[in-house]
């Protein structure tokens, strides 16, 4: 059975890109860093279109870092508004975790885009 | 415990937004900082960037307790979480449990990618997720749940049982209702079965001395040009452009890959579209199989044309063809002899039909003397007056020529018919050893 065709549309073509060793090391780093495979890379930087890099690994570390920390005051804000800890306290743990929690959205990068009207 | 892992998705956004939609969720466990479905999504979005090959990077996973469990607390749902996501494999999820239905049940979003950028794997995901989730409920003291039955794996043999029917095709053509001889029965559409027009297909090819008419592109062509256009039944346009073509007469278009075949209505045929090949199969009359075929090709800009089949069909689809105004390339004497009584039966046609005959029209006029004139319409840029052969020895008075009549015949062979006309004065007068020096061109007279 013959591989199925592809529509006109689907196509790609096709060219050979002659680069000297430090330009081919050079792109073959950004595109790593982007997590792109060099085509793809270039093709995204070529037509201009967006290249989204991933957060930095000490970004990434740090969020993970922080996740036992946030979820031990949830559970402390949790307690301090069933009425487990001495008044008063709540507003200051809970505000405490919502600092954590804007933080840890801070460190991926994802708290920008919270900004952004809904589209 | 019944774990249910749903298809790999690809939007964090629309499952958040349905986990957490109307407040009918609530997270209560993962390492997720988001609230939102909004956050949710820019946060799981972000550690995609880790991974941007993968689309289908979000994972579902429910988890319900079986009926006759104990209820659990948040705590418990959380514990029974973060267990289980921790021996999938899962490092960026969240749980949402759910009360809004009669069992409370949780709800697991997680991500496919780790935090090194590799997809975490899914091999076996349901064994390994019923393993797990054996192993919580005996940890948890939860009401073991027996596993599912296992599918029996499928027989290795296509051998057919004795009783059970050797086609895969199943469905039946709808019969028909008429007697092989009734006009009904005649006009009876055919059934849909993709099967057998493959195999119809393979036989013609494989099979020296099937003989069905066909049409192709005229001129030798590359693979890759019979490959682009093939791509054409591939393309959105394709079945809308043919439904323009044919409108109601054509049934069902199904699409292979080696091209199509479309299904006409009424009655009985069906064309395979090879792209650049159009073969009828089934009982297509060959007068509705030339007239299609010519149409599509027509339709499709094919340079050219030829044909395979009958005479009769061959004849019929050739005279479409010249209709349509299509270069034909006669395949065979046959053919050739078919083509040129094809082309003599239209020139005559014309001649009938013509108006002003050549020798009314002033410039066309001298055209008519061409027989008689054989020096002075060779090709001028011959200077040695080698190959000019002299003009006949004896001239004896020749019959006047009858009229020419039409204007058709007197362009298309101009070439040809100069060329004949010095190949036989070349034979009929050898040419003299010696080079004879050009004559002053003298008009005779008749």
């Amino acid at each position: 059975m013959p591989r199925p065709l592809k529509s006109r549309s689907e196509l790609r073509q096709r060219f050979d890109l002659y680069l000297d060793e430090g330009e081919a090391v050079r792109l073959r780093d950004s595109a790593a860093a982007a997590r792109l495979p060099m085509s793809a890379y270039l093709r995204r930087v070529a037509l201009r279109q967006r290249i989204e890099a991933p957060p930095s690994a000490a970004n990434v570390a740090r969020w993970r870092e922080l996740a036992p920390l946030a979820n031990n005051l949830n559970q402390l804000a949790r307690a301090c508004n069933a009425g487990l800890a001495p008044e008063g306290i709540y507003p200051a743990v809970a505000a405490l975790a919502e600092q954590v929690r804007l933080l840890r959205l801070e460190l991926l990068g994802a708290a920008a885009n919270e900004q952004e009207p809904p589209a | 415990m019944i774990g249910k892992i749903a298809k790999k998705g690809r939007s964090f956004r629309s499952l958040g937004e349905y986990l957490l939609r109307d407040g009918r969720g609530e997270i209560i466990a993962g390492p997720m900082a988001g609230r939102t479905p909004r956050e949710l999504a820019a946060e799981f979005g972000q550690l995609r960037r880790l991974n941007p090959k993968l689309g289908k990077a979000v994972a579902h996973i429910s988890l319900s307790p079986a009926p006759g469990d104990p209820p659990l607390n948040e705590a418990q749902w959380q514990a029974i979480a973060e267990r289980f996501m921790s021996e999938m494999g899962f490092e960026a999820w969240c749980g949402v449990i759910h009360r809004d239905t009669d069992h409370e049940h949780l709800h697991l979003m997680a991500c496919r990618i780790g935090w090194d950028g590799k997809t975490i794997s899914d091999a076996n995901d349901y064994r390994r997720a019923e393993a797990v989730i054996r192993r919580i409920e005996a940890d948890f003291g939860l009401i073991p749940v027996p596993d599912p039955p296992r599918r029996k794996p499928k027989p290795t043999t296509t051998t057919p049982k004795k009783g059970e029917k050797a086609m895969n095709d199943t469905t039946p053509p709808p019969s028909n209702p008429f007697e092989p001889g009734e006009p009904h029965g005649e006009v009876w559409p055919e059934g849909f079965e993709p099967g057998r027009d493959l195999a119809e297909l393979g036989m013609i090819e494989s099979i020296e001395g099937i003989v069905v008419a066909s049409a192709s592109v005229g001129e030798e062509l590359p693979e890759r040009r019979h490959r682009d256009m093939r791509r054409l039944t591939v393309e959105k346009d394709y079945e809308p452009g043919l439904r323009q073509l044919f409108g109601d007469e054509l049934a069902t278009v199904y699409k292979h890959p080696g091209g199509a075949v479309l299904y006409f209505r009424p009655g009985k045929g069906r064309i395979a579209d090879a792209g650049s090949k159009l073969t009828a199969l089934g009982d297509m009359p060959e007068h509705q199989a030339a007239v299609r075929i010519v149409a599509i090709a027509k339709a499709r800009g094919w340079p050219s044309i030829t044909f395979t089949g009958s005479p009769k069909f061959t004849e019929l689809a050739m005279r479409e063809a010249m209709a349509h105004g299509m270069r034909i390339v006669a395949k065979g004497d046959e053919q050739t002899a078919i083509l040129a009584k094809l082309i003599a039966e239209k020139q005559g046609g014309m001649g009938a039909m013509a108006g002003p005959s050549i020798e009314a029209n002033p410039i066309l006029a001298p055209l008519a003397e061409l027989d008689d004139l054989p020096a002075q319409t060779l090709p001028r840029t011959a200077p040695t007056p080698a190959p000019v052969a002299p003009p006949p020895a004896s001239p004896e008075p020749q019959p006047p020529r009858p009229p020419f009549v039409g204007v058709f015949p007197a362009f298309p062979n101009l070439r040809e018919r100069i060329k004949e006309r010095r190949d036989r004065l070349a034979h009929s007068q050898p040419r003299p050893t010696e080079p004879v020096p050009p004559q002053p061109f003298k008009r005779r007279q008749p």
